[in-house]
C-alpha cells in the first residue's frame, strides 16, 4: 500500500486532504458468501481498510469479481459484513439517518419503468418525506442538471435508452442533495459527450463540497477525476493512495528539436539516446530525469533549438494491470 | 448534465420525523378503531343472533385484532404509504389483472344466464356462483400479487434504490403489503359491486318489480336484508384476503415463485377445511378414520389444524342461502383472529427479510 510522498501533491490537494474529517472509514472489514446447504464459502472481501475523508472524490477499482460491489453494498447496508468495522459519519450503514445523507445510483439503475422520470423522481422524493412544494421545486432542477428535455420527461421509463436511464438514476441519487454519493458505473451506457457531463457532474460536486465514491472500471476516467483510490483484487486492498502516489512522476521524456546536424545525432546516439528523425525535428527519448538534462545540453551544444519537451509516466491502467498481475491474476 | 447548475439543500441530518400532520392523522384513526372495536366489543357480546360454535360470543382475546389494527396503522409512515401507493399503481396496470377484472364482471353480470344449471334454486344459484366467483377471482390476485411484490424488486433491482433512501425493511414490507390490501379492497369493491346490482335485478325482475322485491314475509326476507346479508359476507371475504396477501408476501421470501404459490393453494384448501381438521383430531370427523388414528397422528392434525388458517370462519354462504343473519360478534371475531393471523405472517415475513442481503 503506497500511502506517501503527500509532499509532491499540489498544494490544492494537501489542502483539501488535510481538511476534509474522515466521513466512511472500514476497519478490517470482511465478507464471506456461503452458499445455502453446502459448506462452500466464498472470500469476497478480506479485511479492507479504507478512509473516504469529507470532499473528495475517491475511485475503487478492480476487475470483475474483485470485491468493488460487495463494498459498495456494504456501505449501503444491503448486505451485512462477516466482521470487521465500517462506518458512515459516525454510524452503522442501515441507520436511516445515514440514508438521509447519502446518494445512491447503482451500476445498471432499473425503475418503475410505467412511471415517467417525474414521477419516478417523485416517488424518491416522497420517500424522504419533502412536500410537495419542495419536490415540485426540485425535480425540474434536477431533470435540467442532467439534460433530459422536457418531451423526455413525459414518457415512461420503459421507453428511454440506457444513457436516459443512467441519467434519471444519477437525478435520483442527487434528489437530496447528498453529503457523499455512491456512484457504481457511472457512465455505463453514455455516449462520450454524456459521460463527459456526467464527469462534470462529479466534479460540480466535489466543488460544492461533496464526496463522491466511485467504483469504475474505465481507469482514465478515475484517473482524471479521483483524488484517491483503492484497488482491490480478489477481495484485498493492493494499493490506496492519491493518484499521483499510485501513477508516481514522470519517467520517460521526449525532447523535440530543429537545427541539429547529423554529426549531433550521431552523438546523441553514442550517449545513448533513442533518436528519431522527422521532416522538420527531431526527438531524443530520455529515460530518466538526469538523462533529460543531458538531452537539453546536447541539442543547446549542437547549437539546436528545443521546440517542446514531453513527460510520460505510467497511466493508472498500467498500475492497475501490473498490480492485478503481481498479485496472481491476468 | 450542467455542471453550474446549483441546487437547494433539501437532505438534512438527523434522524427522519414524522411529520406532526401525519401523527396527528394517525392518532384520529386509531382512536376511530379504539372506538369501533369497544362497540363491536360490547353488541358483540350482547348480540342476540345465534351463532354457530366459536362465534357465540366474544373473549377479550379477540379484541387483539383491534390493537393490531392500530399498530399496522400507527406503522405506516409516510415512506410506507408512498410504497404502498406505488405498489398499488404498478398491480392495477398489470395486464392479466385488468383481463381477470374484466372476465369477473363479464361473468357476474351474466351470472343470471347460468341459472338453467339449477332450475328451481336460480337464487341459491346466483348467490352461491357470485359470490363463489368472487372468491375464486380475489384469491387468484391475492396469490399471484402477493408472491410477486417483493422477487421482482429483487430481480429488477429496483429495491437497492429504494433501501438506499431512509426506508428501512419493515416499512418497504409494511407498505408493500398495504398496497396489495388496497388493490384487493378496489378489486374486490368494484366484483361486489357489480354482483349486487345483477342480484337486486334478478330480484326485480324474479318478484316482478322493486316493491314486491323489497316485502318481507314468511320466506321472504326482502331485498334489503339479503343484500346487507351479502355485503356482509363480502366483507368478511376482504379479512380472508387479507391474510392470503400476507401468506403469499411470506411464502414469496421463502420459496420460489412456484413453490409459493403451490404451498399457499395448499395451505389455503387446508385452511378451507379446517373445521375437518379439528373433527378429525377429535375422531368426530364422522368417517371411518376417526377410528384408526393413533393418538400421535391425532396430536399431529391438531397441531396442523392449530396453525392453519380459519379459512372457513370468513365463508359464510351456507347462513346466507338459509337467510340466517350474520351478527356483529362473528364478524368481530372473524376479522380480529385474521388480523392477528396476518399480523404473525408479517412479522415472520419480516425476520426472514430483515437479513436478507441483495
Amino acid at each position: 500500500m503506497e500511502q506517501t510522498a503527500t509532499k509532491t501533491a499540489p498544494v490544492e490537494e494537501t489542502a483539501r486532504r488535510t481538511l476534509g474529517e474522515v466521513i466512511i472509514e472500514t476497519k478490517n472489514l470482511s465478507k464471506v458468501y456461503r452458499a445455502p446447504f453446502s459448506r462452500e464459502t466464498k472470500h469476497a472481501l478480506t479485511d479492507l481498510n479504507i478512509n473516504v475523508r469529507r470532499g473528495e472524490i475517491f475511485g475503487l477499482v478492480g476487475p470483475n469479481g474483485s470485491g468493488k460491489t460487495t463494498t459498495l453494498k456494504l456501505l449501503l447496508g444491503l448486505i451485512k459484513p462477516t466482521s470487521g468495522e465500517l462506518t458512515i459519519f459516525d454510524q452503522g450503514p442501515r441507520d436511516v439517518a445515514v440514508k438521509q445523507r447519502i446518494g445512491f445510483l447503482p451500476d445498471g439503475p432499473y425503475f418503475y419503468d410505467h412511471l415517467n422520470a417525474s414521477e419516478v423522481l417523485d416517488f424518491y422524493g416522497k420517500l424522504f418525506g419533502f412536500t410537495e412544494k419542495e419536490r415540485k421545486e426540485r425535480i425540474p432542477e434536477l431533470l435540467d442538471l442532467v439534460n433530459l428535455s422536457e418531451q423526455d420527461r413525459k414518457r415512461v421509463i420503459r421507453t428511454y435508452s440506457k444513457g436516459m436511464v443512467q441519467r434519471v438514476g444519477l437525478a435520483q441519487a442527487l434528489i437530496n442533495d447528498p453529503e457523499v454519493l455512491f456512484l457504481d458505473e457511472p457512465t455505463t451506457g453514455l455516449d462520450p459527450i454524456g459521460a463527459r457531463q456526467m464527469k462534470d457532474s462529479i466534479l460540480s460536486q466535489r466543488d460544492r463540497g461533496r464526496t463522491v465514491l466511485l467504483c469504475s472500471h474505465l481507469l482514465s476516467d478515475v484517473q482524471a477525476i479521483c483524488d484517491r483510490v483503492a484497488i482491490i483484487s480478489e477481495g484485498k486492498l493492493v494499493k490506496f493512495g492519491t493518484v499521483r502516489e499510485l501513477v508516481g512522476p514522470s519517467q520517460t521524456f521526449e525532447v523535440f528539436a530543429e537545427g541539429m546536424n547529423d554529426a549531433a545525432l550521431q552523438t546523441a546516439r553514442e550517449s545513448g539516446f533513442g533518436v528519431e528523425v522527422a521532416d522538420d525535428h527531431v526527438i531524443l527519448n530520455a529515460a530518466s530525469a538526469d538523462l533529460l538534462d543531458q538531452a537539453l545540453k546536447l541539442v543547446r551544444d549542437a547549437g539546436g533549438n528545443v521546440i517542446d519537451v514531453k513527460g510520460h509516466s505510467e497511466t493508472l491502467e498500467d498500475v492497475f494491470v501490473r498490480t492485478v498481475k503481481s498479485d496472481g491474476r491476468g | 448534465m450542467n455542471s453550474t447548475s446549483e441546487t437547494a439543500a433539501l437532505g438534512g441530518s438527523g434522524h427522519i420525523e414524522i411529520p406532526a400532520r401525519w401523527r396527528v392523522g394517525q392518532g384520529i384513526l386509531c382512536l376511530i378503531v379504539a372506538l369501533l372495536g369497544v362497540y363491536f366489543f360490547a353488541a358483540g357480546w350482547h348480540s342476540g343472533v345465534g351463532e354457530t360454535r366459536l362465534a357465540d360470543n366474544v373473549s377479550l382475546f379477540d379484541a387483539v385484532g383491534v390493537l393490531v389494527l392500530m399498530g399496522f396503522i400507527w406503522l405506516t409512515t409516510p415512506a410506507a404509504a408512498t410504497l404502498a401507493w406505488a405498489t398499488f399503481q404498478e398491480s392495477v396496470r398489470r395486464k392479466w389483472m385488468f383481463a381477470l377484472l374484466i372476465f369477473a364482471v363479464v361473468m357476474l353480470v351474466n351470472s343470471t344466464f347460468f341459472t338453467w344449471m339449477q332450475p328451481g334454486s336460480q337464487e341459491k344459484f346466483i348467490q352461491d356462483f357470485g359470490l363463489g366467483f368472487i372468491v375464486i377471482i380475489t384469491m387468484l390476485m391475492a396469490i399471484f400479487l402477493g408472491v410477486a411484490l417483493v422477487p421482482p424488486e429483487i430481480e429488477r433491482r429496483t429495491i437497492l434504490t429504494i433501501l438506499s433512501k431512509p426506508v428501512d425493511r419493515a416499512q418497504f414490507l409494511i407498505g408493500k403489503f398495504l398496497g396489495l390490501c388496497l388493490t384487493l379492497l378496489v378489486n374486490l369493491a368494484i366484483l361486489s359491486v357489480m354482483f349486487l346490482l345483477t342480484y337486486a335485478i334478478f330480484r326485480f325482475r324474479l318478484d316482478h318489480g322493486i316493491k314486491e322485491a323489497l316485502m318481507v314475509y314468511p320466506g321472504h326476507p326482502g331485498l334489503k336484508f339479503e343484500l346487507g346479508n351479502l355485503t356482509t359476507a363480502l366483507s368478511l371475504q376482504y379479512g380472508f384476503l387479507i391474510i392470503m396477501a400476507a401468506l403469499a408476501l411470506m411464502l414469496s421470501l421463502l420459496l420460489s415463485n412456484i413453490a409459493a404459490i403451490v404451498v399457499a393453494f395448499l395451505i389455503y384448501f387446508g385452511g378451507q377445511t379446517s373445521g375437518y381438521w379439528e373433527y378429525l383430531s377429535q375422531g368426530r370427523s364422522g368417517g371411518a378414520l376417526d377410528k384408526g388414528l393413533s393418538p400421535a397422528i391425532r396430536d399431529t392434525i391438531h397441531a396442523i389444524y392449530f396453525v392453519l388458517p380459519r379459512f372457513d370462519r370468513f365463508d359464510v354462504r351456507e347462513r346466507l342461502v338459509s337467510h340466517m343473519p350474520i351478527g356483529f360478534n362473528y364478524m368481530f371475531k372473524s376479522f380480529s383472529s385474521g388480523l392477528v393471523y396476518a399480523a404473525v405472517l408479517l412479522i415472520i415475513s419480516y425476520l426472514l427479510f430483515s437479513d436478507r442481503e441483495f
